[in-house]
C-alpha cells in the first residue's frame, strides 16, 4: 500500500517536472536535457520502490534537476557562448558532395553509419549531397544537390493559396462553441448543415470538421 | 520579462530548498542533542548504580524518541530509525533487568548511532565526497 501511494506521489511530481520543463523535453533532447531526462527516471525509481528512503530523497534531486534544467535552458537562449559550452554546435559531415574526414573522426561518427542515415532519408550516393550537417540532438539534416531535391509547386510554376488548419465543429457530440465563433457562424447554420445531412441531433455526430475550402466532413456515431 | 519570472521563481525555489536544508540541519542538532544528554544522565545514574533514577529515564527517552521518529522519518533514511528504535529498547531492557555492563554498552551505541545523524546531514567536504 506504502509502495502503491508513493508510485503515485512520485508518477504525478515526474510529469509535472516534465511538464515545467517544456515540450522539448519529450522530443529531441540536447545533451543537458538528456542527462537530466535519464537522471529523472532513476531518482524517482529509487524511492518509489524502497520505502526505506524518505520521500523527501526522491523529490528534492528532482527538483534541483528541474531547476537546474530551467536555468540552464534560459541562460543558453540568452548567452550564445554558454548555448556552444551546453549544446555544442552543429557539424558539417559533408559538403558539396564530399565527406569531411577531420569531422567524421572529430564526432567519432563511422562510414557505416552515415551510409546508414544517408538510405533512411532516401539518398543513395554521396554525390547527391550538398550539404549533410550533424545536429546538436544527434540527428543528420541533409540538404541534396539541386538537382537532386524533390520537385516543388514552384518550379512548375503552379500557384496555389496556403492551406488553413480544419476546425473542429462537433466532437463527440458536443459542439465547439468557441471555434463557430472563430468562423463567424452560430448553431442555426450547424443545426441547418446537419439537417441537409439528415441529422437530426447533435449527439448523433461523432466528429464534424470545417476545412479551409468550407468543405464539410461529417461522422455519424457507430 | 517571461524570462525573468521563469529565473525569480528557479531562485526563490533554490532558496527555499536551501533554508529548508538549514532548517532540517537545526533541528536535528537541536534534537540529538537533548537525547545525547538524556542518555548522558541515564549513563551517569547506572554508573552510580541508581537504577530507578536510570529506569525512568530510559522511559522518558523511549517516549521522547516515540515522538521524535515519525518527524525524523521525513528526511532520514528509515533504516537508521529502525536501528535506533532497536538500541532503544535493547537498553531500556537492559536497565530494566539492572545489569550494568550490557546497559552501558548499549547506550554508548545508541550514542553512535543518534550522533551520527547531524553528522551525516552536515554540510561537509566528507560527505559531498
Amino acid at each position: 500500500m506504502v509502495v502503491f501511494i508513493r508510485t503515485i506521489i512520485l508518477y504525478a511530481f515526474v510529469v509535472i517536472v516534465m511538464r515545467v520543463m517544456g515540450k522539448r523535453q519529450i522530443g529531441e533532447l540536447q545533451p543537458f536535457e538528456l542527462v537530466i531526462a535519464i537522471m529523472l527516471s532513476e531518482l524517482a525509481a529509487v524511492p518509489m520502490q524502497d520505502t526505506g528512503i524518505p520521500l523527501l530523497h526522491g523529490i528534492i534531486p528532482i527538483l534541483t534537476l528541474m531547476l537546474l534544467e530551467i536555468v540552464i535552458s534560459f541562460l543558453t537562449l540568452k548567452f550564445h557562448f554558454l548555448r556552444k559550452i551546453f549544446c555544442g554546435t552543429p557539424s558539417m559531415v559533408i559538403r558539396h558532395g564530399r565527406l569531411i574526414e577531420d569531422e567524421l573522426r572529430r564526432q567519432r561518427f563511422n562510414l557505416n553509419d552515415l551510409m546508414e542515415e544517408l538510405r533512411f532519408n532516401g539518398y543513395l550516393n554521396i554525390s547527391d549531397i550538398e550539404f549533410a550537417i550533424l545536429e546538436n540532438g544527434g540527428k543528420l539534416s541533409i540538404i541534396p544537390k539541386s538537382n537532386k531535391a524533390p520537385l516543388t509547386r514552384e518550379d512548375m510554376n503552379i500557384v496555389k493559396p496556403e492551406e488553413e488548419l480544419p476546425i473542429t465543429l462537433i466532437m463527440d457530440g458536443k459542439v465547439n462553441k468557441h471555434n463557430l465563433n472563430v468562423i463567424k457562424k452560430d448553431l442555426e447554420w450547424l443545426n441547418s448543415i446537419l439537417r441537409d445531412n439528415n441529422i437530426s441531433n447533435v449527439d448523433e455526430v461523432f466528429l464534424a470538421m470545417i476545412d479551409s475550402n468550407g468543405k464539410i466532413f461529417i461522422q455519424r456515431r457507430s | 520579462m517571461k524570462g525573468a519570472k521563469i529565473l525569480i521563481l528557479s531562485s526563490m525555489v533554490f532558496t527555499i530548498i536551501l533554508v529548508t536544508g538549514l532548517l532540517i540541519r537545526y533541528y536535528l542538532e537541536k534534537t540529538t542533542s537533548r537525547l545525547l544528554t538524556d542518555i548522558k544522565k541515564a549513563e551517569d545514574f547506572i554508573k552510580n548504580d541508581n537504577w530507578i533514577e536510570a529506569q525512568n529515564a530510559i522511559v522518558r527517552l523511549n517516549k521522547d524518541w516515540d515522538n521524535l521518529k515519525s518527524k525524523w522519518a521525513i528526511f532520514i533514511n528509515h533504516h537508521e530509525i529502525d536501528d535506533i528504535t532497536v538500541y532503544f529498547k535493547t537498553s531500556e531492557e537492559f536497565i530494566m533487568c539492572r545489569d550494568k555492563a550490557e546497559a552501558l554498552a548499549s547506550l554508548a551505541s545508541l550514542s553512535h548511532y543518534i550522533s551520527h545523524i547531524p553528522i551525516m546531514e552536515k554540510l561537509s567536504l566528507e560527505n559531498i565526497l
